[in-house]
């Protein structure tokens, strides 16, 4: 009765809300999959670069790979800097930050790096995508005392990938 | 001065739940703050919440600060939300109007929660 009167009194806007919501802190971050999609960039170029090597005789062959080559790329790329901004935002806090105070700049030059590997096709930038992506995951499980070694990945590109030693 | 808000999320279930209606006093008519009471905070990074109070500094100094929490696992804990300036507390909540059977109730002061 009284809930319902209030509810009207609300509608008409001058009750204010008063937030008893967060994210819901799930706790799970974990950099492994945003290193699966920085080895991502650098194969879609790879192909590319093949496919340009092997150009096909039919167009539409041709472009079709080249075309779904490119939207990986962009889309990876994507999700590195979406998954960094979160373990950044929502992981990182105040211990962490000062424990690791160069996180800001690292996840700063991650956001320019994947841009440039959305926007052109230098394998060289893709590269230092995954390297900066490896101090990510570096620092990352550093925070959390847990050993990492670097390895390389048993499938195309074979590049150096950090791995959790758990 | 006297205050009603609107409860809007999970994190201070089950004492409160999304959509109920609280009242709460504020200046002279809330009294001295404690531990447990549950208050209105204009928070710099949140804006306005509705919390508990896990902690405070039991001085008047103009730098005392207090800690927060919810009461329901999904709040954010109490680290995230940092120490709040005793200032930003805009009231203490005293009356919890909700829906249907658990209408309308008085809020304890300094009522913890059951411990789980």
């Amino acid at each position: 009765m009284l809930h319902q009167l209030l509810s009207s009194v609300y509608r008409s806007g001058v009750v204010s809300t008063a937030r008893a919501h967060c994210d819901i802190p799930c706790k799970i971050y974990d950099p492994g999959p945003i290193l699966i999609d920085a080895l991502t960039v650098v194969r879609m170029i790879d192909i590319l670069e093949d496919w340009r090597q092997h150009r096909p005789a039919d167009d539409v062959t041709f472009f079709n790979t080249i075309a779904r080559a490119v939207a990986q790329k962009e889309e990876h790329a994507a999700k590195v800097k979406e998954a960094v901004r979160v373990i950044w935002g929502d992981y990182f806090k105040a211990p962490q930050l000062q424990q690791f105070p160069q996180i800001h700049e690292l996840t700063h030059k991650i956001m320019l790096e994947a841009s440039a590997a959305r926007q052109g096709v230098s394998r060289e930038k893709a590269l230092g995508l995954v390297e900066l992506v490896n101090e990510f995951a570096e620092i990352f499980w550093a925070t959390k005392s847990v050993k990492t070694k670097r390895a390389t990945c048993p499938y195309p590109p074979s590049l150096e990938v950090v791995y959790p030693v758990l | 001065m006297l205050r009603v808000v609107r409860v809007g999320g999970p994190s201070m279930s089950p004492t409160l739940e999304d959509g109920d209606f609280v009242v709460a006093l504020g200046g002279l008519l809330a009294g001295r703050y404690r531990t447990g009471d549950i208050v209105l905070v204009a928070h710099a990074a949140l804006g306005l919440i509705i919390k508990r109070i896990a902690r405070l500094d039991e001085t008047d100094a103009a730098d005392a600060s207090v800690e927060l929490e919810g009461d329901g696992p999904l709040s954010c804990s109490r680290q995230s939300l940092g120490r709040v300036p005793r200032r930003a507390i805009l009231g203490r909540a005293v009356l919890r109007v909700a829906p249907g059977p658990r209408g309308t109730s008085r809020l304890a002061r300094g009522e913890r929660r059951a411990m789980i």
